[in-house]
C-alpha cells in the first residue's frame, strides 16, 4: 500500500533511521485494515514531519535510536520498556505521533481531526435534563448570617 | 498619587495616543515615555493583573504593568494541523521547565508530588487553562467554622458575589442558570455549550442515581460576545484557541485596558521590590530583554505573579531589615502552597462518544461529593468535571489510560477501544494548607537574569489519599451507571499543578497572615498581593473565577480608599 507524502528534510541520521526501521513495526504491527508503522511510512516521511513539530526531541530521539541500533529489536524494546520508561515513552510518542499524522491512517480510524462544529443553544433540552436535579433542591451549605 | 487618580477622573485617550501606547506595550525595552512615576505598578499580566489594571485606569490611575513574557502568538497554535497532538508538548506546553521560552524561569521541582504549571506572558495562565469556570461554594469560605480544619476566609461568598457577577459579565462565561449547588442567582450571559453524547450518558446516569450534575460552565463564548467569537468545539482550549472563542485576558481585558491608557511593558522581568527608608515601597526593579536594569517607580505596588512567582519575588526582596523577605514578619511567605491534586477516571463505552470533539473545558460537572461527610474518613471534597479524552495519540499515553502495555499485537485493538469511545471524570481535590508545603528560593538554580529560581516542596497528605480513594470509587460507579463496560482509574501524575494557591495567606491577624482582607500586606502599607497566593484554603474548584473576583474587589477598595493610601513622599 502506498501512503507516502513528499519528503521533508530528514531529521534522523542514517544510523538512527535504520534502527527506527527495525523497531517501528514491533510497536505498531499490521492489523486487519490498519497498516503497520512502516506501511504508513511512520518511520519515513511522517517521523520527519512529527519531529518538525518537536525539534527539541530530534537530538534525544537520535541518541536513543543510535543506542538501540546494535541490540536485537525485540530485546531493545523489552529492555527499554522495563528499564527506562521515560525514554520508552519518547520512542512510542514519536512513532505513534508520526503514525497518526498520516491522513490515510486517520481516515481508517475515523478521525477527521479537530473540525469546526458550530455550537447550538441547548437550553430547552438542558432544562428538561436538569429537572430532577432542580427538584431535589439546594445542596449548598448556607453560610450567610 | 497623581491629581487625576486622587480626583477619580477617568482617562480618555485619542486613537492616536492609543496606537502609540499599544505599540509601546509591545516593545518592552524601548518603553520610556510618561511612566517614570506611575500611580500603581502591577507585576504580572495574567487574570488578576489584567482585572486590576483595567479597573484602575478606568478610575483615572496611571498604571504600568510589567510582564516578563510576550503577547501570545496564536500563529503557533496547531489545532487545525496534522501535527496538533504531536506539537502539544512544546510551544504551548503547560510546564515552564518543558516549554523553556525566554519568558520562563526554571522551577526546581524534584521534591514535589505535583509540578507547577503556568503561562508566563500577557494573559498569564488564562492562556493554558481549560476554561472550566466556577465560583467557590459558600462553605469554601468557612472551612474552620463548618469542618474544624484550616482557616475561614476573612470574607464570605455573599461579599464576593457582586464581584463574581461583574467579572463574569466582563469576561464572557457560558453556562446553565441556577445550579442548586449555589445560592440563587447564579446566571450566565451565554447559554451552556453542548454537553455532547458523553454529557447525555452521564447526566442520565446521575439522574437515575439521584446524584448532582450540571451542564458545564466555561469561559468560552457560545455566541458573539464582546471580542470573543462563538466556540466551534475544536477542543483545543489548552493549546491556543485559534477561533478566538476562549476567554483569556489577552483578549478580554488587555486591549481595552490599553485603550484606556494602561501601559503594558512586555519582556520585563521584575527582580525585586524596592523598599524606601520610610518602610514604604518605591516600586520595583526589572530587567528588560536587552539585559538593561530599570526602576519602575510607583506610589503603590501590586503583585499578581501567581502562587509561585509572587512568593519568589517577596523572598528575593530581602533587605538587612527584612532578612527573610519582604512582608514576611509572619514567616508565612511561600508557605501553605496548595495545588489541587488532580485525578482522572476514564470510562470506555461500546457506543461512540466522539470524545475528541467538543468544548475542552468541561461538558458537565458534579458537586455530589463536594462537602464534608464525616463517615467518609476525610474532610472536604472534590469537584468532578466531565471531559473529553482527546485524539488518537492521547489514547496511547499512560495518563489517563494506565500502564497496561499496548504496544505490539494489542495496539490497534486498544486504540479502537479508547479512541472516540471514552469519557473522563477529572477530579479536582481540595488540598489543605500545610506549612511544610512551600515555595523557597533555590540556593543554586537561577533564571536567565540571575534571579534565584523557586524551589517547590509539596507532598500530599493522608486526607488527600483517602479523598481520592473515595472519589475515584464513586466516579467509577458514575461511569458504570452511564454504560461504561470498563472503567480505568488513571495513575497519579505530577504534571497537574494548574492551580497555584496559598503562599501569601490572607487574614486579619498580622502574626498569622501576609495580607489583609483587601490584599494589602500587613507589613508594608503600599504593597499589595492580588493573585491566588492569598487564598487561606484552596476550595475544590477551578480558581480563576475567584482569583479575578477577588482582584476586582481589592481594586475597588484600593480606588475607594485612594485618599487614605499611604504613599512615599
Amino acid at each position: 500500500m502506498s501512503m507516502s507524502a513528499p519528503h521533508d528534510p530528514a531529521s534522523l541520521d542514517s544510523e538512527a533511521r535504520e534502527a527506527l526501521n527495525r523497531l517501528a513495526d514491533l510497536l505498531i504491527p499490521p492489523h486487519e485494515k490498519m497498516p503497520s508503522a512502516s506501511e504508513a511510512d511512520a518511520d519515513g516521511v511522517w517521523v520527519d514531519r512529527a519531529l518538525q513539530a518537536r525539534p527539541d526531541l530530534i537530538e534525544p530521539f537520535n541518541a536513543l535510536l543510535r543506542e538501540l541500533q546494535n541490540e536485537p529489536p525485540e530485546q531493545a524494546i523489552r529492555r527499554l520498556d522495563k528499564e527506562d520508561p521515560e525514554r520508552f515513552a519518547l520512542l512510542t510518542e514519536i512513532v505513534a505521533g508520526a503514525y497518526f499524522m498520516n491522513p490515510k491512517v486517520r481516515d481508517l480510524l475515523g478521525y477527521p481531526g479537530q473540525r469546526a462544529i458550530p455550537v447550538h443553544d441547548m437550553t430547552e433540552e438542558l432544562d428538561e435534563l436538569v429537572a430532577p436535579v432542580m427538584a431535589r433542591g439546594p445542596i449548598y451549605r448556607p453560610t450567610s448570617d | 498619587m497623581s491629581d487625576r487618580a486622587q480626583r477619580g477622573e477617568r482617562r480618555n485617550v485619542s486613537v492616536e495616543e492609543h496606537n502609540t501606547v499599544e505599540v509601546e506595550s509591545r516593545r518592552g525595552s524601548d518603553f520610556r515615555r510618561d511612566c517614570e512615576d506611575a500611580d500603581v505598578v502591577v507585576v504580572g499580566a495574567g487574570p488578576s493583573g489584567a482585572v486590576t489594571t483595567k479597573w484602575l485606569v478606568e478610575a483615572g490611575f496611571r498604571v504600568v504593568c510589567l510582564e516578563q513574557g510576550d503577547w501570545p502568538d496564536y500563529s503557533t497554535a496547531r489545532a487545525t494541523e496534522l501535527d496538533f497532538e504531536m506539537s502539544m508538548g512544546k510551544a504551548w506546553a503547560w510546564n515552564p521547565n518543558m516549554r523553556q521560552m525566554p519568558s520562563d524561569y526554571p522551577i526546581e521541582d524534584s521534591d514535589t508530588d505535583v509540578q507547577a504549571l503556568m503561562w508566563n506572558g500577557v494573559g498569564g495562565s488564562s492562556l493554558l487553562y481549560a476554561c472550566a469556570w466556577h465560583r467557590n461554594l459558600p462553605s469554601d469560605f468557612r472551612v474552620r467554622s463548618l469542618d474544624g480544619v484550616a482557616d475561614d476566609w476573612p470574607l464570605s461568598y455573599e461579599e464576593l458575589e457582586p464581584y463574581y457577577q461583574r467579572v463574569e459579565r466582563e469576561f464572557g462565561v457560558s453556562g446553565h442558570d441556577n445550579d442548586p449547588a449555589f445560592p440563587p442567582g447564579f446566571t450566565f450571559e451565554m447559554p451552556a455549550a453542548p454537553i455532547g453524547r458523553i454529557g447525555e450518558l452521564v447526566s442520565s446516569a446521575h439522574n437515575d442515581l439521584g446524584w448532582h450534575w450540571w451542564p458545564g460552565s466555561n469561559a468560552i463564548a457560545t455566541k458573539p460576545y464582546r471580542r470573543l467569537k462563538p466556540c466551534v468545539q475544536r477542543a483545543a482550549c489548552f493549546w491556543g484557541c485559534v477561533d478566538a472563542a476562549k476567554a483569556s485576558v489577552d483578549r478580554t481585558h488587555w486591549p481595552e485596558a490599553i485603550e484606556k491608557g494602561a501601559v503594558l511593558v512586555t519582556g520585563a522581568r521584575v527582580t525585586n521590590i524596592e523598599l524606601g527608608d520610610d518602610s514604604l515601597v518605591r516600586g520595583v526593579r526589572y530587567v528588560d530583554r536587552d539585559g538593561q536594569e530599570h526602576l519602575q517607580r510607583a506610589d503603590v505596588t501590586v503583585i499578581a505573579a501567581n502562587g509561585v512567582g509572587t512568593p519568589r519575588l517577596l523572598l528575593n526582596s530581602d533587605t538587612p531589615q527584612h532578612p527573610d523577605g519582604l512582608a514576611n514578619s509572619s514567616g508565612l511567605v511561600g508557605k501553605r502552597l496548595m495545588m489541587h491534586p488532580f485525578g482522572a477516571v476514564v470510562g470506555l463505552f461500546d457506543e461512540p462518544t466522539y470524545s475528541w470533539q467538543g468544548v475542552r473545558g468541561q461538558l458537565g460537572y458534579s458537586f455530589e461529593f463536594y462537602e464534608t461527610e464525616e463517615s467518609r474518613g476525610f474532610v472536604r471534597g472534590a469537584k468532578w468535571q466531565l471531559q473529553l479524552a482527546g485524539g488518537p495519540l492521547g489514547t496511547t499515553r499512560a495518563f489517563p489510560y494506565g500502564e497496561e502495555p499496548i504496544w505490539g499485537e494489542r495496539f490497534h485493538d486498544e486504540v479502537a477501544r479508547r479512541f472516540g469511545h471514552s469519557a473522563v471524570w477529572g477530579i479536582i481535590a481540595e488540598d489543605l494548607p500545610e506549612e511544610s508545603n512551600r515555595v523557597v528560593l533555590d540556593p543554586e538554580l537561577k533564571d536567565s537574569d540571575g534571579v534565584p529560581a523557586p524551589k517547590l516542596l509539596y507532598h500530599t497528605t493522608g486526607n488527600t489519599s483517602r479523598l481520592f480513594e473515595f472519589h475515584t470509587k464513586r466516579a467509577k460507579e458514575s461511569l458504570e451507571a452511564a454504560g461504561a463496560y470498563e472503567v480505568i482509574v488513571g495513575p497519579p501524575i505530577r504534571e497537574t499543578g494548574w492551580h497555584l494557591l496559598g503562599t501569601t495567606k490572607m487574614g486579619d491577624d498580622p502574626t498569622d497572615s501576609v495580607v489583609n482582607r483587601w490584599g494589602r500586606t500587613h507589613d508594608v502599607p503600599n504593597l499589595y498581593v492580588f493573585d491566588g497566593s492569598t487564598w487561606p484554603t484552596s476550595a475544590g474548584v477551578n480558581p480563576t473565577g475567584t482569583i479575578m473576583a477577588l482582584a476586582l474587589r481589592n481594586t475597588d477598595h484600593l480606588i475607594s480608599e485612594r485618599n487614605n493610601q499611604e504613599v512615599p513622599a
